[in-house]
C-alpha cells in the first residue's frame, strides 16, 4: 500500500480574500492572479496551512506540530519560473501600526512570493506526490495531510506530512530550502531526525537572555552589544 | 504613485547567522553595481567588524565567526550607515523618501534595512528595495532566500508579521516583527 497526499480545503471566505485582495499586489500577472484564485477555490494548484513553531519547539520533536500555531495559508501554483504563491495571514495585527484598520481584519492576503524558493516548494510537493525518488520518501502507507512548517528563526523551509489514515502516527518533515550546512533537502525526515539538523540554531537562540537588537544601542555607541556570543 | 525601486543584489547569506553581514554586503554591492566596482564578500564585512587576527579570520574559518551581530555594524564599517537604526520611523513615507532618486547626480534612491525580531530572541535583517505607496506594499530582499526571491508584502503585514510570525510576547519597543529601519547612504568605502 502506497501513500497519498491530501491538500486541505481553505476555510470559508478565504478564497474570497484572494479574489478581493490580489489587486493590492503587482507581483502576479493577470494569468497568475486568475490561477491563484482558481487554486484558492480548489482548482489546480496547492493549498497548505502555515503552522508556525518557535525555535525552542524544535528541541521537543515529539510535540512539534502540537505546539505549532496556525499563522495562515499558502496558495500556490505553477512550477519553475512560473511558480507563484500568495500567503494569507490570519494573525491579529501588531500594536505598533494601529493606524491601518485593515491590519485588524482577518484574514488578509499578506504577501506574494515567486522565484526559486517557491519553485523549490512546488518541486518538493511534486516529488512527494510522485514518490520520486522512492528512497527519499520512504513513508508508510496511508493518507497524509500536507502543510508548511514555518520557523524562519531556524533558517529552513519545510513541508510537514501528518498521517490521517494508516497505522503510523509519525510526523514527517520534508525540507526544501536551508542555509544550514550539510542538511540534505528534498527527502522525508521523521520529526526527531529533522530536529537534529536544526537543533544547533535553536540552541544558539536559546542561550540569549535577550535579543541583540540595534535599537538598544541607537542612542549610544554602535560598538556596544548585548547577549551575543563573542567570536573566538 | 507607482512602484519606486532600486536595483538590488540579494546574495544568499553564507552562514546561518550572517544575515546582518549579508544584508550589509548586498547593500554595498548593489551600490557598487552602479559603479562597476568589485563586490565585497560577506566574510570581509565580518572581518571588518570583528577585527580578527590575520590568517584566522572569517574568510578562512567562517564557522568560527558565525555569530549574531547587527546590520548597522556592517553598514558602518562599509561607510554606508546613514544615522542610527530608528524605531520611531516605521512608516511607509520613510521608505518612499529613501527609495526615491534625489536628483540627476544621484540616479538611484537607497534601499532601507529592516531589523526583525522573532520568537526566542531570534533576530534577522532584510532590505527593502521597493515600495508601492499606492498599494501600500513593499518589496523585501531577504538574504535567507537569496537572489530572485523578492517578496511583495502589504506594508502593515510586513511590520507586524514578517515571516508569518506573531510575536505577541515580545515588547522591547512595539509588538510586531520589524523593530527598526536603518537608512543607507550611497557612499561605498574604499
Amino acid at each position: 500500500m502506497g501513500f497519498q497526499i491530501r491538500f486541505l480545503t481553505l476555510p470559508d471566505g478565504y478564497p474570497a480574500t484572494v479574489k478581493d485582495q490580489w489587486s493590492f499586489f503587482e507581483t502576479a500577472n493577470a494569468a497568475q492572479q486568475a490561477g491563484l484564485i482558481r487554486a484558492a477555490e480548489g482548482g489546480e494548484g496547492v493549498r497548505i496551512e502555515i503552522r508556525s513553531i518557535s525555535p525552542s519547539h524544535a528541541l521537543d520533536p515529539g510535540r512539534l506540530l502540537q505546539t505549532a500555531t496556525t499563522s495562515g495559508w499558502r496558495v500556490a501554483m505553477g512550477s519553475g519560473s512560473s511558480a507563484i504563491a500568495a500567503d494569507i495571514y490570519t494573525m491579529q495585527g501588531g500594536d505598533g501600526g494601529g493606524a491601518d484598520p485593515e491590519s485588524q481584519k482577518l484574514p488578509q492576503l499578506a504577501c506574494m512570493r515567486k522565484g526559486p524558493n517557491i519553485a523549490a516548494m512546488m518541486r518538493a510537493i511534486a516529488m512527494i506526490q510522485k514518490n520520486d525518488p522512492p528512497e527519499s520518501f520512504d513513508l508508510p502507507g496511508g493518507s497524509f495531510v500536507i502543510g508548511l512548517l514555518n520557523s524562519p528563526e531556524l533558517f529552513t523551509d519545510a513541508l510537514w506530512l501528518q498521517p490521517e489514515t494508516g497505522d503510523s502516527k509519525d510526523l514527517w518533515i520534508v525540507p526544501y530550502h536551508t542555509v544550514i550546512s550539510n542538511f540534505p533537502l528534498m527527502r522525508a525526515y521523521r520529526a526527531a531526525d529533522f530536529c537534529t539538523y536544526v537543533r544547533p540554531i535553536a540552541d544558539k537562540w536559546k542561550i540569549l537572555e535577550k535579543p541583540m537588537l540595534s535599537v538598544k544601542r541607537a542612542k549610544g555607541s554602535r560598538q556596544g552589544s548585548t547577549g551575543a556570543p563573542s567570536p573566538p | 504613485m507607482a512602484k519606486i525601486s532600486v536595483p538590488f543584489i540579494n546574495d544568499l547569506q553564507e552562514q546561518d547567522l550572517w544575515c546582518w553581514a549579508a544584508v550589509s554586503a548586498n547593500v554595498y554591492n548593489s551600490a557598487l553595481q552602479l559603479l562597476g566596482a568589485a563586490k565585497r564578500k560577506q566574510c570581509e564585512v565580518v572581518q571588518a567588524v570583528v577585527q580578527a587576527a590575520a590568517g584566522s579570520g572569517p574568510c578562512t574559518n567562517p564557522n568560527n565567526f558565525n555569530d549574531i551581530k547587527t546590520a548597522d555594524a556592517g553598514l558602518e564599517v562599509l561607510g554606508m550607515a546613514d544615522g542610527f537604526p530608528d524605531n520611531s520611523n516605521l512608516d511607509i513615507a520613510l521608505l518612499v523618501g529613501e527609495l526615491t532618486p534625489v536628483n540627476t547626480s544621484d540616479p538611484e534612491g537607497e534601499p532601507v534595512c529592516a531589523e526583525i525580531l522573532w520568537d526566542d530572541n531570534a533576530t534577522h535583517f532584510v532590505a527593502v528595495s521597493g515600495v508601492n505607496p499606492a498599494n501600500n506594499t513593499v518589496f523585501v530582499e531577504d538574504p535567507y532566500l537569496g537572489p530572485g526571491n523578492t517578496v511583495e508584502y502589504r506594508f502593515q503585514q510586513f511590520l507586524d508579521h514578517y515571516g508569518a510570525k506573531d510575536p505577541k510576547s515580545l515588547r522591547p519597543a512595539r509588538r510586531g516583527t520589524v523593530k527598526t529601519f536603518q537608512k543607507v547612504k550611497r557612499a561605498p568605502g574604499p
